[in-house]
């Protein structure tokens, strides 16, 4: 039941809308990748929310990610708060890449250990 | 003073403080159609708006190649080389805003996130979220300034034609965008906007662009906005807080990486 449940929210979870104040083409927006790994930092600030997770690589050496998501506009009227994400907390966060292959990317969905995912991602205004 | 004065004086002191009277809240109330400002009855466009459409200029057109301004031949052969660069490239460049300059004028009447109006006596005042950009429109018959500075929302003038609410903008600065595909436009722009109510939830704002330098003609767009739940408040957008999407030399946009000292170019 429970893993049918995870399942499902995780189905219900859609990619997040693109309202933002730039345009997001330094991003490879046609390719996604999942990094999973423990929340640093929170930054849920405009002009837009970064999402800072370390994520131990095959080597062991742990990479800090930088996830760029949209604006406390956008995602506060969508379900989502500044205790959304929680620093120390263990996420799987489902990204589109930087092109030049950096650690970072543009958000598309995060979903916590317990298989919750985070805000309701609706379209936003 | 009695013991129990000074008590009940520090207690409403805590009360007044802490918000505690929200007890006599009754919660949002709904828009009325109409409103009383000068003694005249007016419709309501006052309140908090979501714009509908897309992000796009005109909002009724969703990709930016299909997009028909009417420009002058040399201004068309520039916008139409900047669009196909960005559609075949997909790395969008030349967009002010990406470092946090403000749309202006009159990109800030299509912006994402809501803007709030406020009706007073000799003023109309737009609010948009994004950007935290500030219309003073005066509404007691001045003219335009006889050679006012230019800037970013430039100068506004309006009246009421009826049920609509007429207004005039000249002196915007000619380096903003129409929009993120990077519609140019000269600061000779002047533009008139008739926006009145199509219901009391519904908003219309008719925009005619006029500018002799980049148009062989005016340009005229509607931009439709729904009324904002009860009780929605507006954001603050303060976007030099955290902004780490630099515009880089080229004009696109970068990210500012955190943390992997080494790893930072």
């Amino acid at each position: 039941m429970t893993k049918v449940l995870v399942r499902m929210m995780a189905l219900a979870a859609v990619a997040l809308p693109v309202a933002a104040h730039h345009s997001f083409s330094m991003f490879d927006m046609k390719k996604e990748m999942v990094i999973s790994g423990e929340v640093k930092e929170f930054q849920w600030t405009n002009p837009h929310i970064w999402v800072q997770v370390l994520v131990p690589g095959e080597d062991g050496k742990v990479v800090e990610w930088s996830i760029e998501g949209n604006s406390p506009s956008t995602l506060s009227r969508t379900g989502w708060s500044k205790r959304s994400v929680t620093a120390g907390e263990k996420v799987s966060v489902t990204i589109h890449p930087l092109r030049d292959g950096q650690p970072g990317g543009s958000l598309v969905k995060i979903v916590r250990e317990d298989g919750s995912v985070v805000g309701e991602n609706k379209a936003g205004p | 003073m009695k013991k129990s004065a000074v008590l009940s004086l520090v207690l409403c002191g805590a009360m007044a403080a802490t918000g505690v009277h929200a007890a006599d809240y009754a919660g949002p109330k709904a828009a009325p159609a109409r409103v009383s400002v000068n003694g005249k009855e007016l419709p309501n466009i006052g309140g908090v708006w979501i714009r509908t459409g897309s992000f796009l200029f005109d909002g009724s057109v969703r990709d930016p190649l299909k997009m028909n301004p009417p420009y002058k031949p040399e201004w068309m052969k520039e916008f139409d080389e900047h669009r196909k660069q960005v559609a075949e490239t997909g790395v969008n460049t030349g967009d002010p805003t990406a470092g946090c300059l403000p749309p202006g004028m009159p990109r800030m009447m299509s912006a994402v996130y809501p803007m709030e109006i406020l009706l007073t006596e000799d003023q109309v005042t737009i609010i948009t979220e994004w950007m935290g950009q500030i219309r003073r429109v005066y509404t007691d018959g001045r003219p335009h300034p006889e050679d006012p500075d230019i800037t970013y929302v430039g100068h506004s003038t309006g009246h009421w034609e009826g049920d609509t609410l007429v207004i005039d903008t000249v002196a915007m600065n000619g380096e903003t965008r129409l929009d993120q595909t990077g519609m140019k436009h000269s600061d000779q722009i002047h533009v008139v906007e008739r926006m009145r109510l199509l219901s009391v939830n519904q908003l219309e704002n008719e925009l005619t662009l006029y500018d002799p330098v980049a148009f062989t003609q005016p340009w005229t767009v509607k931009r439709i906005f729904n009324r904002a739940p009860p009780g929605e408040e507006m954001r603050e957008f303060v976007c030099m807080e955290n902004n780490r999407n630099p515009i880089q030399a080229d004009g696109s946009v970068g990210v500012v990486l955190q943390g992997n000292e080494a790893k930072q170019p």
